[in-house]
């Protein structure tokens, strides 16, 4: 089915016939998606068109002829992972590539303003410049700013002492499904993107919870995030030395270091510590396999994991690091730091102590810029399971119960041997939240492995449910495929309540149905 | 043949689709002005503009996915300067060849008889006249008249052969900057012979556009003509040139009794030797602008051959492991060594420099087909130039050159464009 | 059955009524709002008596006011503005869980900070509170409304401290905010480690952040669970006086920025004398040695190394007051620092302190950024000079929050309610303030009282969405119909 001629004659005489394309090849190119993808790499849908709009002018004229027409738009930034594109046929894919600015760095107040396709690389570079700081996903820097701020998730490991991107969300400019353009918090009445919050209720509560609309709820033209104070210089300056790109000069007051604990359970007690003593600037929980695949790959990562090293030194570790403000600052977290290792029987990692890991640690903590490797490097197909926020003590369980999943399917073969407990447990505002993604890697191009990949996520889902240990982020690529069928009912239904949204907002149905939710009665399992 | 589309399906159904191959390496970006690497995409917007969006057309092509070879999919085949750029970036986290991916899809749709009228041009120009310019072979070696360099078309050797490029040959622009090159070598006492009016094309634009065959044929045939002149060294100031050289010739089969070096590799020996002496002042402050084929697309190629193997489960291995080259060894300092010992000049660094260059438009054929989009991707490098308060660009490569200054031309901007040797011949 | 006795068959005899006096203590506050009596007050015990009332609300075409707080009362939110029913909220008092492990509290409605302060210290930890609330002020009803809370550092995001609520939206369905919401049981959840701790979800949507600020016209909240933070061993209190917000503001927002300090608030000399003395001719007397403005805050050390916290971070702070000629000092004449920090530490003792000067005060606060703080006093002061309202009976106090990035603004207007003249003055100025503030760029987000039909030409797609909104959650109108912009 392709858009009627006239159809596409509107969409064109709005964004202009360069950007807009019907084009069997570039509709193609668009349908490569292999992360979330239950089978190799190709969507099964694709879009009638893809739209390049410059400014919120154009989205919202697009998004009336959608609702004109009834055709479904969908929008994305980055377009990283299948739930980018939009689920349904005969619907039209917004790609917001053109809207691309920082519009505006407020250093005073310490936020910055930007469109849909800033990522996070740019915002950093930018936002140094003024000594300013922000806070970068773990998927990476190249993801949007704006994206994991109003419509995805938001977990990073900078979050102990940077948050959360759902909650470093201020003013908002929102163009709803109908296409009108609502302005959230203080921006309502143009006075300053300070607060995304009211007058009165917020609807920031609307427009996404614990995980956004994924593009299923109208386009996010505009946000404002907060950023953070920036100890180092306004340039960081690179070394030109293979094999990675690491900083010419160390940071002033900053320390990264992997610590080992004799156990899970020590080192759950040394999270809590060091969430509560207020100190750190970021900590993930790495484990052997994501450590060795940042530092190796081929033969050689073969050869260190069936070597056992890294099982034995990092079993249970996590990735800490001090930046301080100053040099007092400095000293204080690090007797503090001490201290609580002293306690738990934490102890640095020869690994991280060398000076070229001291190199590649501090510009991957910094720069983000390495998480594909321990990822998708190694098989191919990634994904990720568990992922409910809470509590360290729920990251703790979530790492059990999915190591424990694992290795019955490591077992079978069918995924890779990763440990089984292969996870990145996360801290967010100094340790009042965390949480834990168990990763899996495996052969998207075998049926079987991705068969069985596919399976150990929806029992994965299953054990989230019966051990009660929150909604899994496994939904993020199954969106709408029955996940609130499965959860709704058992968390106050809150799907009744996002299909009431969707219907006030959505009248027409013109959003991705597959994105946040369809306006039909529930589907049962 | 050395492209086969089959050969890549393994690559190209691997990309992650993380978009890092629009971006420089992400460590090393410095502004959002000039953060992005891919002047394909960055024109044009769309997701097949970019690396990872040629792989995914390659991938469908392969699986047979696309139906039809429409104008639009040629035009984003080849609304590309093969830069390499792409490739650089996403080999920080892979072992993906990008570029070569590129290079297969576009030889797999030549093999079916779907390319651009313009390339066709290029081809017949090629085959009639050994160059890409459409110009006589004839008057090939016209750039080198009273310079009384040793003509080995004749016969004869020479221990260190130049080969000015078609662009230096042909351009009477640019044709002296040839001039300063091999008065410079014969100034320092090098045995140096051309190959004349019989100096054909290196083959690398033909092999960009896809067509290796005659690729294959002017490539074997330099290295044929270049081993019975018994050259210890093929110097060129061309950085295509050097960079096919390089990369691809050695996948050839053919021995090759010569070492190949680009004009600033041996220019710089001769001065750290001090046979070449720079006294004369140059008080001006330059950038330096990375060619793509002197840097990150100058490194030998390795193309893998071999099996993969699934151990730990599912981890693939390859074995034999792949070599993958990541565009760190490129030919970076030799320029700017000289630019540095050159006196009274200041020698800034752009943001995108190195492996992670920004092109200059004109690759792959680009200039001569597509000149409105190589200007536009030239003006963006010449607004980064300025934007370091560079007086002038000082590159290594023809086609850059020729490119700048058309589009400073264009815009009127006052930026000067030098050549190394320029520089060199300058100072001395 | 009469209306009496239907909500009588729900929660008992003695927990309805509609005595005189009852309803006349409900018909009206200390805001300028409009009387309006209720029909009957109710009290209910639990939540299921609080579905209950819901269900018969929606069936008897009822509106229905939560009340969580005690009185004195001073938004106008309280009082029934179409009649109704009072569910007074108060007798759901009890503080169901404190976990010293995950800082977090859970407690019902009618729980105060006096009643939850002692026993959250009893675990080693304290509540984020606002400036010197009144005794009855309830926990839940203070975060619902998104009072600024004293440390701007632990205010990471608007909704702070907030963090899970069980809600009985205006139908009667239940919900449970956050992590609370499940799968599974509080208890299942506890087993597996969670302590109802995440605000967020469940699913794509933060119900809890479109209750905060609804003004009960939503759903009546039953339980929350709340941040809590770790007790201070040791604190120091510092004070920098100064003619002009102006000469400390940058210093303000670079200490947000470097996240040193806890507590940290302006307040003027009006403001903190009121604070600090019990009654008018005390007040003005210490008004008068103060300097006109004055800004708080407070080193804290915790469990590790407190004196060494304290330390640094004092020095710290000194040396970015020295980079902007601010001089921090621990003494201040007529102000006992021990005292105010006690004031900034608990509940106010009665009379409530906004109460002390005049006898009642009208307040009009918004958000704004610190850099603009200064110009908006000029403002207020523009409008109390065109009205004739002294200068002197104007309170001040900006609280930096969410870390900094944007503050409460708060301008006291102390007067005396018994006095007609007085109050009609007051009245005008209010409105007058308000509008010029407003006309400023001052953000109302917490629009009380005639706020609402002030700001919501200004706000009109907000409004639009916010009324769709409503219909979802409260279809029938029976929460606090007349409300906000509902």
């Amino acid at each position: 089915m392709s858009l009627d001629k006239k159809v596409y004659k509107s969409f064109e005489s709005v964004v202009g016939p360069e950007n807009i394309s019907d084009a069997p090849a570039v509709l193609r190119s668009y349908m490569y998606q292999p992360f979330g993808n239950n089978k190799g790499v190709w969507a099964d849908i694709s879009p009638e068109a893809v739209l390049m709009p410059a400014s919120t002018e154009e989205v919202v004229a697009i998004a009336k002829i959608c609702n004109r027409h009834h055709i479904v738009f969908k929008a994305m930034s980055t377009g990283w992972g299948i739930h980018n594109l939009p689920g349904v046929e005969g619907a039209v894919l917004m790609d917001l590539r053109r809207m691309n600015r920082i519009l505006e760095i407020d250093e005073k107040n310490m936020f910055a303003v930007v469109e849909p396709h800033v990522i996070c690389m740019q915002l950093q570079v930018e936002a140094m410049k003024k000594g300013l700081n922000c806070h970068i996903i773990g998927a990476g820097s190249n993801t949007s700013v704006l994206a994991s701020a109003t419509s995805v998730a938001g977990y990073g490991p900078d979050g102990l002492s940077m948050g959360h991107s759902g909650r470093n969300l201020l003013g908002v400019e929102w163009v709803l499904p109908t296409g009108e353009v609502l302005k959230l918090g203080s921006l309502g009445a143009d006075a300053g993107w300070f607060c995304g919050d009211g007058p009165g209720p917020s609807m920031r509560g609307i427009m996404r919870g614990w995980e956004g609309a994924w593009g299923g709820l109208g386009v996010f033209t505009k946000c404002a995030v907060k950023l953070f104070h920036w100890n180092g210089p306004s340039e960081l300056e690179m070394k030109n030395a293979p094999p990675n790109y690491v900083l010419k000069e160390p940071l002033q007051f900053f320390k990264a270091s992997l610590f080992s604990f004799p156990s899970l359970d020590q080192l759950a007690e040394a999270a809590y510590k060091l969430g509560e003593s207020e100190i750190g600037y970021f900590i993930c929980r790495l484990t052997p396999a994501f450590v060795g695949l940042q530092m190796t790959s081929g033969k050689n990562y073969v050869d260190m994991w069936q070597s056992g090293m890294m099982q034995q030194v990092l079993k249970y570790g996590f990735l800490f690091v001090i930046f301080a403000n100053s040099e007092r600052e400095f000293d204080y977290q690090q007797k503090v730091l001490a201290q609580i290792l002293e306690e738990t029987g934490g102890q640095a990692s020869p690994i991280s102590e060398t000076k070229e890991m001291q190199e590649q640690i501090a510009t991957t903590v910094l720069k983000v810029d390495a998480v594909v490797r321990s990822c998708f490097r190694s098989a191919g197909g990634f994904n990720t399971s568990f992922g409910a926020m809470d509590t360290v003590d729920l990251a703790i369980n979530q790492i059990k119960a999915g190591a424990g999943l694992k290795e019955k399917y490591i077992k079978r073969g069918v995924i890779m041997d990763d440990g089984g407990d292969n996870s990145a447990t996360l801290l967010f505002e100094q340790g009042h939240l965390a949480y834990t993604e168990v990763l899996v890697m495996y052969d998207h191009h075998d049926g079987e492995s991705a068969q069985g990949a596919f399976e150990y996520l929806a029992e994965s889902n299953e054990i989230c449910l019966k051990q009660g240990l929150g909604p899994p982020i496994f939904q993020i690529s199954q969106v709408g495929m029955g996940k609130h069928g499965v959860f709704g009912p058992v968390c106050f239904n809150y799907d009744a309540w996002l299909r009431e949204i969707k219907k006030e907002l959505d009248p027409n149905n013109v959003c991705d149905p597959t994105a946040y939710i369809s306006p039909e009665e529930r589907e049962r399992e | 043949m050395l492209l086969e589309l089959n050969d890549y399906v393994g690559d190209m159904k691997r990309c992650a689709r993380c978009s890092i191959c629009k971006w420089p390496p992400l460590a090393v970006m410095k502004s959002w002005r000039f953060s992005q690497n891919c002047p394909s995409i960055a024109r044009y917007n769309f997701y097949a503009y970019s690396g990872g969006g040629r792989m995914a057309l390659g991938l469908a092509l392969a699986e047979g996915k696309l139906d039809d070879v429409t104008d639009e999919l040629l035009n984003i085949v080849y609304r590309c300067t093969a830069c390499g750029a792409c490739d650089s970036s996403c080999k920080y986290n892979s072992e993906l060849e990008v570029l070569w991916s590129i290079y297969s899809t576009r030889a797999h749709l030549v093999s079916m008889g779907n390319f651009l009228p313009e390339h066709f041009m290029i081809i017949e120009s090629l085959r009639k006249e050994d160059n890409t310019l459409m110009q006589p072979k004839a008057d090939r070696a016209k750039w080198a008249e009273g310079l009384n360099i040793r003509d080995l078309s004749q016969g004869g050797q020479a221990e260190v052969i130049y080969h000015a490029g078609c662009l230096y040959c042909y351009d009477p622009d640019l044709s002296s900057i040839a001039r300063d090159a091999v008065t410079l070598l014969k100034q320092a006492g090098i045995d140096l012979g051309i190959m004349g009016s019989n100096e054909a094309c290196c083959g690398s634009m033909a092999f960009q556009l896809g067509f290796q065959g005659e690729f294959i044929k002017f490539a074997e045939s330099n290295i044929d003509d270049w081993n019975a002149a018994g050259a210890k060294r093929v110097v060129t100031s061309c950085a295509c040139g050097f960079g096919i050289m390089k990369a691809v010739y050695p996948l050839l089969g053919k021995e090759m009794k010569f070492e190949v070096l680009h004009i600033t590799q041996i220019l710089d020996e001769l001065i750290k030797e001090g046979k070449l002496q720079l006294s004369k002042s140059i008080p001006t402050r330059v950038t330096y602008h990375d060619p793509c084929n002197l840097g990150r697309n100058s490194e030998e190629y390795v193309p893998w051959k071999g099996v993969e193997k699934k151990v730990l489960g599912q981890f693939i291995l390859r074995e034999p492991e792949k070599v993958v080259h990541r565009g760190w060894e490129g030919v970076y300092e030799p320029p700017r060594d000289i630019i540095r010992r050159v006196p009274g000049i200041e020698l800034v660094e752009m943001e995108r420099i190195r492996e992670y260059s920004w092109c200059c438009g004109a690759g792959s054929g680009v200039k001569l087909s597509m000149d409105d989009f190589a200007l536009w991707t030239a003006s963006e490098r010449i607004k980064e130039a300025e934007s370091v308060a560079a007086e002038a660009i000082v590159t290594a490569c023809p086609w850059c050159e020729r490119n700048f200054k058309d589009a400073i031309a264009q815009s009127g901007d006052h930026l000067m464009v030098y050549d190394v040797v320029e520089l060199v011949k300058q100072a001395l | 059955m009469s209306e009496k006795e239907e909500l009588i068959a729900i929660i008992g005899d003695a927990n309805v009524s509609d005595a005189p006096e009852a309803l006349e203590a409900y018909s009206k506050d200390e805001s300028f709002v409009r009387q309006m009596k209720p029909q009957f007050v109710a009290r209910p015990r639990n939540v299921d008596e609080v579905q209950e009332i819901v269900k018969w609300a929606n069936r008897a075409g009822m509106p229905l006011i939560p009340v969580s707080s005690g009185p004195p009362h001073f938004r106008g939110d309280t009082i029934p503005a179409l009649g109704g029913v009072i569910v007074d909220l108060r007798r759901m008092n009890r503080i169901l869980r404190i976990d010293r492990r995950n800082r977090v509290a859970m407690v019902e409605p009618g729980v105060t900070f006096s009643d939850l302060k002692p026993e959250i210290e009893k675990q080693g930890m304290r509540l984020m509170i606002p400036l010197a609330p009144r005794v009855a002020k309830s926990v839940i009803a203070s975060y619902l409304e998104r009072e600024p809370i004293l440390v701007p550092k632990c205010h990471w995001d608007m909704s702070d401290p907030l963090c899970c609520t069980e809600v009985v939206f205006g139908k009667g369905d239940l919900f449970r905010t956050g992590a609370a919401a499940g799968p599974g049981t509080l208890e299942e959840q506890r087993k597996s480690g969670q302590a109802q701790k995440n605000p967020l979800g469940p699913s794509q949507s933060d119900l809890f952040r479109v209750i905060q600020g609804a003004q009960g016209t939503l759903g009546i909240v039953t339980w929350a669970t709340i941040r809590l933070e770790l007790l201070p061993s040791i604190q120091e209190l510092f004070m920098v006086g100064c003619e002009n917000v102006n000469e400390i503001i940058d210093f303000v927002s670079w200490i947000q920025r470097l996240k040193l300090g806890d507590e940290c608030l302006l307040l003027d000399r009006l403001n903190l004398a009121s604070i600090l003395e019990q009654d008018s001719e005390s007040i003005e007397k210490l008004s008068a040695e103060l300097p006109p403005y004055l800004l708080i805050y407070v080193v804290a050390g915790y469990d590790r190394f407190p004196e060494e916290r304290v330390d640094y971070q004092s020095k710290d702070m000194k040396e970015v007051a020295q980079r902007h000629g601010v001089h921090p000092v621990t003494a201040l004449a007529g102000v006992n620092s021990t005292k105010l920090l006690k004031a900034l530490s608990e509940p106010c003792h009665e009379p409530y302190w906004k109460l002390r000067y005049r006898g009642n005060s009208a307040d009009i606060f918004f958000l704004t950024t610190l850099d603009r703080s200064p110009e908006f006093i000029k403002v207020m002061h523009e409008a109390a000079n065109e009205t004739g309202f002294p200068a002197t009976s104007i309170g001040v106090y900006i609280q930096p929050i969410q870390q900094g990035r944007s503050c409460h603004v708060e301008f006291n207007l102390a007067f005396d309610s018994t006095s007609k003249a007085e109050r009609a003055r007051a009245g005008v100025t209010f409105d007058r303030a308000s509008k010029a503030l407003m006309n400023q760029g001052a953000f109302f987000s917490r629009p009380y009282g005639t706020w609402p039909e002030m700001i919501r030409n200004q706000y009109a797609e907000n409004v639009i969405a916010l009324r769709k909104i409503k219909k979802i959650f409260d279809p029938n109108d029976v929460m606090n119909p007349g409300k906000l912009f509902f």
